[in-house]
């Protein structure tokens, strides 16, 4: 048996500071605490006794909290400046956005066609112009608008909506939650991108229309972690608690669930904004994004695809800032995530 | 227990010896982890000796550095927190802390082996206990897959668990945790191991389950003539059951002694407080407990005097500057870290000096009737 | 063990605050099946009372805690805080009467929202309903129980959870319980989680609570010691069934039912003089809750188990005063058997 508990046990306990402690600790951090029992078959006897020592390990994780809580400290240390740059370049993206209008671009519409394929920092732009002249700085900053906006609201609805949805479901279950987790789950089998060209089919292309159908599909995935996440606190003694000292349902949504699931869900969010950036592309790639001449970064880099013979900058540099953005929220998401999960595990 | 098979016939129960020296002996062993808040002492000068044939109780509450201080014998603890800051672990006279892990391998489930608290972590789900038990006994024994589950089925039925032969194929989920710890007792057992150590092995458990498997122990060890170290929290778990008996507290050995003597002359006031506040059967119902004020220290920020003073109701303005050291008593083998010792004048004297002045030297209060006030009062 | 019956309450009494008749909870277990988890339960707790309720994991001991609280509501029988049935009661109604009864949990720490502030979960009770009379503001009236249970409100106040201990976060349940000032508090192993030294802290506090604000108490536990110290009477469960109740210094002397018998005899005594081998063991394994023993449940693993208890289950009967059991033999009276081994009295002579 040493064999083979040895080394897992080994390896359970480097990421926590107190030995005695190291294996419990991080156990409450890869394991769902209550809810998802991977042992529902048991009976409730075992159950028990694995509950038991599921409390004792939270029992002694209480006692090391101000261990766990500098751990996390040494681990920010170490990601520090990765973290910074992902972060100073997820601001530089959302200010250029914002800011586009203002700031001395050219017009990022204006054809320049002497100048077309001009490489950067040569005649044109400081990144160059695309295959009509435009320039290509320009473009990309009023692209980030239409990738930001339609991830932000995207993930926005998803957090409101799903998050709500989820919510009711977990806490209420029965019939209703039946219902909305078949609809979820169908909505979910279903190809995205295949649902998408449909709804842009009927819609239209404008950049509200895109933005209402991306919203509508990132909803199923939010109601789905909210659900699994407020089985969980659901089961959570202080919920008991609140119902005994007469809590209406409301109330308990409010004050002891919702502070509970907002945060893993808006982790989640964050990383999902990623893929919203990703899945807005492939729309703008196969044209089925904002109506030309309006920039975004996957009509850039389909444009730049019919140049790839003369010159690689155009497509090279949409896709560039787009990897990076992606990058770069997937990090800042993972990085904040794990501060929860710990800050999750020493309580 | 009913082992219907008998031990004897088991593999390594009657491995040959040619070690007569003690099993394990544990000298002055330090195991520290650096954290960012400073240096935690988990295990602080930590000596005792394993005998053959012996049961060694390890009491401690959660902190106490016991749990640290076993994955410190098996040298289970990760190379890079933890750091070895002293002393010698010597394994029948080899000493583990110098052994490279390829070594260990060979000495984990062979001749050390490990019971661990909680069955179900330390059983693999998704593997079949059959394969959990003989993968081990293929390694070392260098059984073929046959003769293997022969001798898993008959150490199964050794432990006493019902009906061995469809237990090899079911998965752990499928058994209840008596059953469990004794699949994970069977599995410690596999190889002969001649030392087994014994991580709070009934915590999860019932306390009728509690009994079995306690019982299945003692016997095992008995019949094997093992080594044992019997970690726990309860004092009544090792009782009855150690041969000797080492107190810990906060990473520091506290009291040690001979189970008996522990328990008829002890002499460190952390051992007699933990045994008063355990709510006993034979008292009447509604009978104050003699709580504990306060919790243990924090190991990375310790009193510089004695660390049990805080708590301690003879604590005298001695014991706030200086650690005591490990005393000799009266009987051979029991030692005490204390000035004012339990059942001895100087103890006396501490304790009248304490009631008289109506608080300890580190200001716990304490009542006309020398017990430490307990209402804790977070500052 | 089975016992059903109700030789054992108490129904002249006139300070009898809560009385629970033929509790039933059943789950569904799937394939048309159900767990019994609770079965014809029935108790009476007089005011300022302690009640035991102790037996091993799935005897439905927490189970009946949180029956009796309507979460979730029972499948089956009668609960009455005072003259109101618990089980009719709906919406705000249920809700207002439920603060009469308050519950403390195993898991200090998950009984304590993460995100909230101490003084706003112990507070919440008061926030829900309003002040109540005569104990001045909400705000005084959370750092009296703060200070009660031996927390400094000033600084307990403003943290979370997780700046304390185990035995702080107990502490900080107890507080939230009595901040409505309830007529009964269930603990459910409300100590098992803690170390030992401070088990004994929350163990007294209780004892000292119970006095200060006149409580009942429902302690459900494992542990037979803890149980002991803390009750009046205590009640033996096994497996959804009441197996014997009594004054907790006659249950504990003179154990009627086998299956108290056995238990008794499996506590670890911190005695060195006793040879732990030599007590007896109970053997065996719990039956499953799904299709539980006919007759008598414990019978099954029950040394002293005839046909009898097979085919007819046994009905709570009294052996001595006030202690009852439901058992065709059981260890006192007429069927105690000659060399009948009382466990605690062994010990006190060993």
């Amino acid at each position: 048996m040493p064999d083979q508990t040895g080394p897992v046990d080994a390896g359970n306990a480097t990421t926590t500071a107190t030995g005695t402690t190291a294996g419990t600790t991080t156990r409450t951090t890869t394991e769902p605490r209550n809810g998802a029992d991977p042992y529902s078959r048991d009976t409730d006897n075992a159950r028990e006794a694995h509950f038991e020592s599921e409390l004792e390990a939270a029992e002694i994780a209480g006692q090391v909290t101000s261990v766990a809580e500098p751990v996390v400290a040494r681990r920010k240390k170490r990601s520090g400046i990765l973290f910074w740059a992902a972060l100073a370049w997820v601001g530089l993206v959302i200010f250029l956005a914002l800011f586009a209008s203002f700031l001395p671009f050219k017009d990022p519409n204006l054809p320049d066609i002497p100048n077309k394929l001009e490489p950067p920092f040569g005649e044109g732009g400081v990144l160059g112009n695309d295959g009509l002249g435009r320039d290509v700085l320009a473009r990309l900053a009023y692209g980030a608008r239409v990738s930001l906006q339609i991830s932000f609201a995207a993930v926005a609805v998803g957090i409101v909506v799903g998050g709500t949805f989820g919510m009711l479901v977990g806490y209420f279950r029965g019939k209703l939650e039946a219902g909305v987790m078949a609809l979820i789950n169908i909505i979910l089998a279903f190809p995205a991108l295949i649902l998408l060209l449909y709804i842009v089919s009927v819609v239209g292309q404008s950049l509200s229309a895109i933005t209402v159908a991306i919203s509508f599909l990132s909803i199923p995935v939010y109601t789905r972690v909210a659900r699994a996440t407020t089985l969980a606190v659901a089961q959570r003694e202080y919920v008991l608690a609140a119902r005994a000292l007469g809590a209406t349902d409301a109330r308990i949504l409010f004050r002891e669930i919702m502070p509970n699931v907002i945060l893993p869900v808006a982790a989640f969010g964050l990383v999902a904004l990623g893929t919203i950036i990703v899945a807005e592309g492939s729309l703008a790639f196969l044209g089925l994004s904002v109506e030309a001449p309006a920039a975004t970064w996957g009509s850039m880099i389909a444009e730049g695809k019919r140049h790839l013979s003369e010159t690689v900058w155009v497509a090279l540099i949409p896709s560039i800032v787009m990897f990076l953005t992606v990058l770069s929220l997937n990090f800042v998401g993972d990085i904040l995530r794990s501060r929860f999960d710990v800050k999750e595990s020493a309580l | 227990m009913s082992p219907a098979v008998q031990t004897k016939d088991l593999p390594g129960f009657d491995a040959p010896t040619t070690w007569s020296g003690p099993l394990l002996e544990v000298i002055d062993l330090k195991t520290y982890f650096d954290t960012p808040r400073g240096i935690v002492k988990a295990v602080d000068g930590v000596s005792f000796t394993v005998e053959q044939g012996k049961t060694i109780g390890i009491v401690g509450e959660s902190g106490s550095g016991k749990t640290v201080l076993s994955r410190s014998v098996m040298n289970l603890l990760p190379k890079r927190a933890a750091i070895p800051a002293g002393g010698q672990i010597l394994f029948q006279g080899k000493d583990l802390r110098k052994v490279s892990n390829k070594e260990m391998r060979e000495i984990w489930g062979k001749e050390i082996a490990m019971v661990f608290q909680d069955p179900m972590t330390s059983l693999n789900p998704v593997v079949k206990i059959g394969r959990q038990i003989t993968e081990s006994l293929r390694h070392h024994l260098d059984l073929n897959k046959r003769e293997a589950n022969e001798t898993a089925v008959s150490l199964l039925r050794s432990v006493g668990l019902p009906a061995p032969e469809r237990r090899l194929n079911e998965y752990p989920h499928q058994l209840s945790g008596g059953m469990r710890q004794r699949v994970t007792t069977a599995i410690a057992l596999a190889c002969g191991p001649r030392l087994l150590i014994a991580d709070e092995p009934t915590t999860a458990l019932d306390v009728t389950v509690q009994k079995q498997i306690l019982d299945l122990l003692q016997t095992q060890q008995r019949d094997r003539h093992m080594g044992m170290m019997l970690i726990t929290h309860d004092l009544g778990v090792v009782a009855n059951r150690a041969d000797d008996i080492v107190v810990m507290y906060a990473g520091q050995v506290v009291e040690r002694a001979a189970t008996k003597t522990l328990f008829k002359s002890m002499r460190h006031p952390y051992t007699e407080a933990l045994l008063r506040s355990i709510p006993r059967i034979e008292n009447r119902s509604h009978t104050l407990l003699e709580a504990i004020p306060g919790r243990p220290p924090d190991l990375a920020n310790l009193p510089q005097g004695c660390r049990f003073a805080p708590r301690c109701r003879y604590a005298q303005d001695r014991c706030v500057t200086e650690n005591p050291d490990l005393f000799l008593a009266e009987q051979p083998g029991h030692e005490y870290r204390c000035f004012f010792p339990v059942g001895t004048d100087a103890g006396k004297d501490a304790l009248a000096h304490n009631s008289a002045v109506g608080h300890t030297a580190t200001g716990t209060p304490v009542s006309i009737h020398g017990s430490a006030a307990e209402a804790e009062l977070v500052v | 063990m089975a016992g059903s019956g109700k030789a054992h309450l108490r129904p002249g009494r006139d300070d009898v605050v809560l009385s629970v008749e033929d509790l039933v909870v059943e789950f569904p277990a799937g394939g048309g099946k159900k767990v019994h988890a609770v079965s014809n339960i029935s108790f009476d707790v007089a005011k300022g009372e302690t009640l035991g309720l102790v037996g091993e994991s799935g005897c439905g001991k927490s189970t009946t805690g949180r029956a009796i609280m309507q979460l979730p509501r029972p499948t089956g029988g009668s609960v009455r805080l005072g003259d109101r049935e618990l089980t009719k009661l709906k919406g705000e109604e249920l809700r207002r009467t439920r603060t009469q009864l308050q519950m403390i949990f195993q898991d200090p720490i998950s009984s304590l929202n993460p995100r909230r502030k101490i003084k706003d979960i112990v507070g919440e009770g008061i926030s829900i309903w309003g002040k109540k009379t005569g104990n001045g503001d909400a705000r005084s009236r959370v750092d009296q129980v703060l200070i009660d249970v031996g927390l400094d409100p000033d600084t307990v106040g403003d943290r979370r959870a997780h700046q304390f201990s185990g035995g702080q976060c107990q502490r900080i349940c107890v507080a939230r319980s009595l901040v409505l000032d309830p007529e009964v508090i269930i603990c459910d192993e409300p100590v098992s989680a803690l170390d030992v030294s401070v088990q004994a802290q929350i163990l007294n506090l209780l004892e000292q609570m119970k006095d200060r604000y006149q409580l009942t108490l429902i302690f459900i536990a494992h542990d037979l010691a803890v149980v002991k110290n803390i009750s009046d009477r205590v009640a033996v469960m096994y497996l959804g069934k009441m197996c014997e109740i009594g004054p907790a210094e006659g249950l504990y002397a003179d154990p009627a039912h086998p299956y108290t018998h056995a238990l008794l005899a499996s506590i670890p005594q911190p005695d060195p003089n006793i040879e732990a081998l030599e007590l007896e063991t109970l053997e065996g394994e719990l039956p499953s809750p799904i299709d539980p023993p006919s007759g008598c449940r414990f019978r099954t693993r029950c040394p002293r188990a005839e046909e009898r208890c097979a085919e007819e289950e046994p009905l709570m009967r009294e052996v001595a005063e006030r202690h009852f059991v439901a058992c065709h033999f059981p260890l006192v009276g007429d069927t105690a058997p000659p060399d009948a081994g009382i466990p605690v009295k062994v010990r006190a002579t060993a």
